[in-house]
């Protein structure tokens, strides 16, 4: 096991050289973990490390990433609520599947929005709707009349919010989508490349594809345009009054230490405004961290069950 | 699409002292852990990818690979000397390596799988770097209806596995599915059979339930059956002759259509994700048992065995890259720590890879055939080393073994729940193996399980509801034709055989 | 009646009850979608129940037991789950090499120095290898 003493010291010895480690009152009596609510290798996989890794290289902190799939972060949450709110556990999930969960089966879950003290958020999910480069529709009024021509236009998506507008869209226009399920982006992407969707939701990883030309933009999920492609109108804009903005958040179990949750919070602060992650977050996802802070995410959480909820209504389920 | 000499440039990167260090350091790690029960290749790479981020990204990505194609040879070792494969990709070459052990040529056992593993995966790693880009296009074609089929092929080849009783191997492979199921339910995310148990939102343990069922299981079935007197773990005969220690070219030369056919099943599975190595292992098994001529010696110590298992495991492993770079897509847990590795070195898998960071890619390839050449130096000194250790005795060895199992799991799921999770599935797994129920296909099952019934419903979808549009997808039926065949031939003619002769086919039971 | 007719009248029930009894509470109903959460889970458990029906008809041979071995590997399993929830209340590093050692006893290993190195150094080697150098906690 030398190799890992080697590596031990290599590491101890970069963080000993960095200066101006992070010097907050609150120290962690141990490794802290950040359980993630998504797989491997995942978006929000990817984010977490990056963060875990800054925070590391700022503090010298002992950072340690766990990944507790399933239900889009519904797994973990169950879990890290339940966790002692000591400062060493914090879960990293998407506020808008935690949402969805609340929404549709709030009582059967073992959390509610207020059962976390939030911490940060680290940057919105790109959400738009693609297509191949080459098919007959160009936004989503035209995908609609194609999908009614054909027997209904095959939508790929991995996520509850995409799910919700498409169905909610169906209701009031009878596109007839069929949607299918996907267990990430990239995936979607493949079944777009390979001529099995006519449609697909992107989260990020769409966006390389529409730089190379393989796939374009019908409409952008956010409220506003996104600045890969300025041109790309929204849903809002284009008539469809449904908007999705997801965000990456980070959460730990309710009645943390003000001390802890202050020390935690800014070490996030600084990790996510650091410059590797704004580098990082830039090849992902084509945008800038975002962190609302502690307040702000609380807000986004607590105030945006009324708005899933009234998607959840159009949807019709 | 990318120039000479970037590819050059990339390969000379890669060909340097100290990357061919770092690529070593990774095998020889991967190797150990490998070799080590209950732990697996993949926590080796989630724990060392915080130590790499001080690397420069060809040394880190090197040395990652190297602990992914090292953990591939490790886990072999404990299978063949001990019955208790390290990761559940060895479990099929359990099958013919541990009663070549028995026999008494545990070291030609574990050469032959060295080879295999070694030409497998060397053969998967020329097919990525000669002919991605094609391979890319046929793996884009491979949509959800397709892997549908796919899946529903792999468990046809399977079934030529399963033993004397028919229904037996039924019950095994649906509750393997049923297990499967449990958890959040991949097309509503609604939870199913979670019992109040939140920790089974994310289903049991992929960890807890392969080591419990495969390893935890047999050694303690081992220890219950143990009759005073201390044995080594592992006896090798002293006055052997050199030819039961060495594989001769001539006998490897003998498994070349083995091998070809278990790199070839292993590259076509790598392309397609989220089927994953063991079944590969799996099926190029089954496949090979039934083209022998004399498919009763399988399982009794055919060294043909080992080659298909270990050429097909291996195999996976760089036609898995392809999807991988091209897409994004990774699939395997190993491949997708993987990706998270290579965004954090600025590697962005996509369309505009090969454009962007062609030098690194290169890189990459060229750290795959270090990587190769590392496995196959070191897993020869390794493989001496391991089978000397073994001769320890055997209670150093099963209670080691036992407390390594608690530590990888909890380790690996982050908890003591799936340790519990662990425990109760060795016991299922003691009583499926006391009562001839194939333990090795319900754990196959198991893993392709969610896969499975995500395709269900993908394909359910795409299809409208309606077979018969299956007539746009000719691949599909040709798979789907090809799977009724295999049932026949592999599964049902030879156990109503078998049935007649009154032979129990499956004899390795260690609770009779 | 021979032991393995009622193990697979077991399953056989098992697959009745979770049919009609257990799915339709652990298992949620939803509104839209060709394949529900219950489509595969229901069709599985048809699978199992016919499969254990004919089983029940057509089985021939009987598994035989040593009754002493069975005890002991239940024995041997109580131990691991003794231990497991032991190790969740204290240290790992002081149940872990209790574990071994009566493990090791218990194979009838007497020799004081194999006990030293598998009852005493290997176990506190992986609490080192995993806590100090990985800073992985351990139960």
């Amino acid at each position: 096991m030398k190799i890992i003493n080697t590596l031990k010291a290599a590491v101890c010895a970069a963080a000993v050289a960095l200066p101006g480690a992070a010097l907050a009152d609150w120290q962690p009596d141990g490794p802290i973990t950040l359980q993630v609510g998504f797989g491997a290798g995942g978006s929000t996989d990817t984010l977490a490390r990056a963060v875990a890794a800054e925070m590391e290289e700022n503090t010298g902190w002992d950072v340690v990433v766990e990944n507790k799939p399933g239900g889009g972060g519904i797994a973990m949450f169950s879990q890290l609520v339940n966790a002692r709110p000591d400062g060493l556990t914090m879960g990293m999930g998407v506020t808008i599947p935690t949402l969805i969960n609340l929404a549709e089966r709030g009582e059967t879950l073992p959390f509610k929005a207020d059962s976390f003290d939030y911490l940060a958020t680290v940057a919105v999910a790109p959400l738009a709707v693609v297509a191949p480069a080459d098919a007959p529709y160009d936004n989503i009024a035209e995908l609609i009349a194609y999908s009614k021509e054909n027997g209904g236009a095959l939508v790929g998506f991995d996520g509850g919010e995409m799910r919700l507008m498409m169905q909610a869209i169906n209701n009031t226009e009878g596109a007839g989508f069929e949607l299918v399920n996907y267990q990430s982006g990239a995936e979607i992407i493949q079944g777009l490349l390979g001529g099995q969707l006519q449609a697909g939701w992107g989260a990020g990883a769409h966006i390389q594809y529409i730089e190379s030309d393989d796939l374009k933009m019908l409409a952008v999920a956010t409220q506003t345009r996104q600045a890969y492609a300025p041109d790309t109108t929204s849903f809002i804009e284009q008539g469809f009054p449904y908007s999705a903005e997801p965000y990456f958040y980070i959460a730990a179990p309710k009645g943390l230490d003000p001390e802890a949750r202050d020390a935690l919070a800014s070490a996030l602060d600084a990790a996510i405004t650091s410059d590797a992650l704004t580098e990082l977050v830039g090849n992902v996802m084509q945008t800038t961290p975002t962190n609302l802070g502690a307040d702000g995410t609380e807000a986004k959480l607590v105030n945006g069950l009324s708005e899933i909820t009234s998607l959840i209504e159009a949807a019709g389920n | 699409m990318v120039d000479l000499a970037t590819i050059l440039a990339g390969l000379g990167d890669a060909f340097t002292l100290s990357n061919i260090l770092f690529v070593l350091a990774g095998v020889v790690l991967g190797q150990f852990v490998g070799a080590m029960p209950g732990s697996s290749q993949e926590m080796t790479i989630a724990i060392a990818i915080p130590f790499t981020l001080v690397f420069t990204p060809l040394s880190a990505i090197g040395f990652l690979i190297g602990v992914n194609k090292g953990g591939l040879v490790g886990g072999a070792i404990p299978a063949i000397l001990i019955n208790m494969p390290g990761t559940p990709d060895a479990s099929a070459t359990a099958l013919d390596g541990y009663p070549m052990t028995q026999k008494g040529k545990p070291i030609k056992a574990l050469k032959m799988a060295l080879y295999s593993s070694v030409t497998g995966d060397t053969f998967s790693d020329l097919v990525l770097i000669t002919v991605a880009a094609p391979l890319a296009v046929v793996a884009l074609k491979m949509g959800p209806v397709e892997i549908f089929a796919l899946i529903i092929m792999a468990f046809a080849l399977i079934s030529g596995l399963i033993g004397g009783s028919v229904t037996k191997g039924i019950i095994a492979t649906v509750f393997g599915l049923l297990i499967s199921t449990v958890g959040l339910d991949p097309e509503h995310s609604t939870p199913r059979f979670l019992f109040g148990f939140p920790d089974l939102y994310s289903g049991f343990p992929i960890s807890s339930v392969a080591i419990g069922s495969l390893a935890v299981s047999v050694i303690i079935a081992r220890l219950a059956n143990m009759s005073g007197g201390m044995r080594p773990a592992l006896h090798i005969p002293r006055d052997q002759t050199a030819d039961q220690k060495r594989v001769s070219l001539a006998e490897y030369l003998a498994c070349r259509f083995v091998l070809l056919r278990g790199a070839l099943i292993g590259v076509g599975i790598g392309i397609v994700p989220g089927i994953g190595s063991t079944a590969a292992a799996f099926m190029s098994y089954a496949s090979t048992k039934q083209a022998a001529k004399d498919p009763e010696s399988f399982g009794k110590g055919d060294i043909r065995g080992i080659a298909a298992t270990e050429s097909a495991n291996s195999a996976v492993g760089g036609a898995s890259l392809i999807p991988l770079l091209t897409l994004g897509i990774p699939g395997s847990v190993s491949a997708a720590l993987l990706i998270g590795a290579f965004l954090i070195h600025g590697l962005q898998p996509g369309p505009l890879l090969f454009e962007q960071q062609g030098r690194l890619v290169y890189g990459l390839f060229g750290a795959m055939i270090i990587a190769n050449a590392c496995n196959l130096v070191f897993g020869l000194v390794g493989l001496r080393l391991w089978s000397r250790l073994i001769t320890a005795p055997e209670s150093i060895v099963f209670a080691s073994g036992l407390v390594l199992c608690i530590v990888g799991v909890y380790l690996s799921t982050g908890g003591i729940f799936g340790v519990y999770v662990m425990l109760i599935f060795a016991a299922l797994g003691m009583a499926m193996n006391a009562l001839n129920y194939p333990v090795v296909i319900f754990v196959i099952a198991y893993f392709l399980g969610p896969r499975f019934e995500l395709s269900l419903g993908q394909t359910a979808t795409i299809l409208r509801g309606d077979v018969t549009n299956l007539t746009n997808h000719p691949v599909a039926i040709v798979l789907l034709l090809m799977s009724a065949f295999s049932v026949f031939w592999l599964g049902i003619r030879p156990a109503l055989k078998a049935n007649k002769r009154k032979v129990s086919a499956n004899s390795s039971d260690p609770l009779d | 009646m021979t032991f393995e007719r009622i193990v697979t009248g077991g399953i056989l029930a098992f697959g009745l009850t979770f049919l009609f009894l257990v799915m339709p509470q652990q298992v949620e109903t939803v509104s839209y979608g060709r394949v529900v959460p219950s489509t595969l889970p229901g069709a599985l458990l048809w699978i199992i129940t016919i499969a254990a029906a004919v089983q029940m008809v057509t089985l021939k041979d009987d598994a035989d037991f040593n009754t002493v071995v069975v005890i002991r590997a239940v024995g041997l399993l109580a131990l691991m789950v003794a231990a497991v929830w032991s190790m969740d209340r204290l240290y790992f590093e002081y149940v872990a090499p209790v574990l071994a050692l009566i493990l090791m006893l218990f194979m009838g290993e007497r020799r004081w120095y194999w006990l030293l190195l598998g009852g005493v150094a290997i176990p506190l080697g992986i609490w080192l290898l995993v806590e100090r150098i990985l800073d992985r906690t351990l139960a």
